[in-house]
């Protein structure tokens, strides 16, 4: 990937006063940046190689003693960035807590919440933001690729991670893995489930991110919904979809998996007792779990259990 | 010259009373397209802008190019803001009244935020606001438009009798 790119897809959004300390501290590092926490009135954080620093006028710091502080008007102008002046149109998003910026990366916001019917119709008072960069690397779904795929078959096979462990970076490339017909050695269709646009990050019809040349990407809709549509109408031969989070979710996976598509999907968690598995026995339908950690940098591969 | 310069003045006086009318009439109809773009295609208000150009005349289309370009060039001012520098650095050339650069201001202080539904009911109000002004427009084209051409032509003549 080139090395400015990151720079490109992220500097645009930042306010000017964000910018001017990036271009002050000759701040060159894009590529390795995974996150840029704005929180009011508070340091502003960089996680840079999987090391978070504070940012001040000398550069980055563990320190926090003169670091920069952000304003609520650092927040408004970012805010008024990611929507383009248009919060109608990512309303949706941002009731659900983040908003997708081109190239994948992904702003998640907090804020208080209005609240109607048990569900949040609008998030005002925005304090925090946590602005995600997402990473392309090719060639860290080599290592798994032998144990989730044998005989001619992918294997149902769940990644678990805690938050920025590479869960979505190794999905993307499974899935432009399994497109190439001489590693499988036959033409495999995959059909990708990108609810947050983090996936594929398909923008205009075109993807951002390299996921194959026989797969095909369903945006924006949730996985419950998505899921059984594919299944019905596309016909693939594998589901691969990120961050399952609730019963449908899962209701979803499992409608596919005994429809004789195999599915790679990801979960937050730690292991595989995890909470968020929300009580199904993951073990009648998963083959393969991965686990993901950071201890060596994001996409540390701790554990491939066969289940 | 004299009576030349004062009957063009009245003239224009007058067209420029017809003219606010025009304005008027065609912003509305151009609410009418922002609302359809925000309701049923979620439409950004750059590509939104992008459109009412195409639909837009005179100082309109100067306000909603304007726009359209500034959040192009995405400087982080907000809206409100880029509006209102719009709306101001257009007004000289137009013919929309202090009244009406008030009313189109205080809709740029609303467009874009809240959701789809407030959005919308923000648009009907001004549209609402812009029906009335619409009929007092027409209502002082019609009195002084005329009105304001004859007092050119004779403001001319008389001075010039004046001056002899």
């Amino acid at each position: 990937m080139d090395k400015s790119l990151k720079k490109i897809e992220i500097v645009p959004f930042l306010s000017g006063n964000i910018k001017k300390l990036f271009d002050n501290i000759g701040f060159n590092n894009w590529d390795n940046l995974n996150e840029l926490r704005v929180n009011v009135s508070k340091p502003l954080i960089a996680d840079v190689c999987g090391e978070r620093y504070y940012i001040s006028d000398s550069g980055l710091s563990k320190n926090n003693s003169n670091s920069y502080i952000s304003s609520s008007d650092d927040i408004n102008i970012i805010m008024e960035l990611i929507t383009k002046s248009s919060v109608y149109a990512y309303n949706r998003h941002i009731n659900s807590g983040y908003i997708t910026l081109p190239g994948g990366n992904r702003v998640g916001i907090c804020g208080n919440c209005n609240i109607s019917d048990g569900k949040i119709i609008s998030v005002n008072e925005i304090n925090s933001l946590n602005i995600r960069i997402s990473h392309e690397k090719k060639g860290v779904g080599d290592i798994v690729f032998p144990d989730i795929y044998a005989n001619g078959k992918a294997k149902n096979t769940l990644i678990i991670s805690p938050p920025g462990c590479g869960k979505t970076t190794m999905l993307r490339d499974i899935a432009r893995i399994f497109s190439d017909a001489s590693r499988c050695n036959k033409i495999i269709i995959c059909a990708i489930i990108d609810e947050r646009y983090e996936l594929a990050c398909s923008r205009g019809g075109i993807t951002c991110f390299d996921v194959g040349d026989n797969n095909f990407v369903i945006s924006g809709c949730q996985k419950s919904t998505a899921i059984p549509m594919v299944t019905r109408c596309m016909s693939p031969d594998i589901i691969i979809t990120d961050e399952l989070g609730n019963k449908d979710d899962f209701k979803a996976i499992i409608y596919a998996a005994k429809s004789g598509c195999a599915v790679i999907a990801s979960v937050h968690g730690i292991n595989e007792t995890n909470h968020e598995m929300q009580g199904y026995d993951v073990s009648s339908y998963f083959e393969k779990i991965i686990i993901l950690s950071r201890r060596n940098g994001p996409g540390t591969i701790e554990q491939i259990m066969e289940v | 010259m004299i009576i030349f310069s004062c009957f063009m003045l009245g003239l224009r006086t007058k067209k420029c009373r017809f003219l606010r009318v025009d304005e008027l009439e065609n912003l509305f109809s151009c609410m009418t397209v922002l609302e359809k773009e925000i309701s049923y295609s979620l439409c950004e208000i750059e590509p939104a802008m992008k459109k009412l150009i195409e639909y837009s005349i005179y100082t309109n289309k100067e306000i909603f190019t304007g726009v359209q370009k500034k959040l192009e060039l995405s400087e982080g001012k907000p809206l409100s803001q880029i509006w209102r520098d719009v709306v101001n650095e257009c007004r000289s050339s137009g013919c929309y009244l202090k009244e009406d650069i008030e009313v189109i201001n205080q809709f740029g202080n609303v467009l874009g935020s809240g959701d789809v539904d407030t959005q919308i009911k923000n648009i009907d109000i001004f549209k609402t606001k812009l029906k009335e002004k619409i009929e007092s427009a027409k209502q002082t084209a019609e009195k002084t438009g005329n009105l304001s051409f004859k007092i050119g032509l004779y403001a001319g003549i008389g001075l010039v009798i004046f001056i002899i």
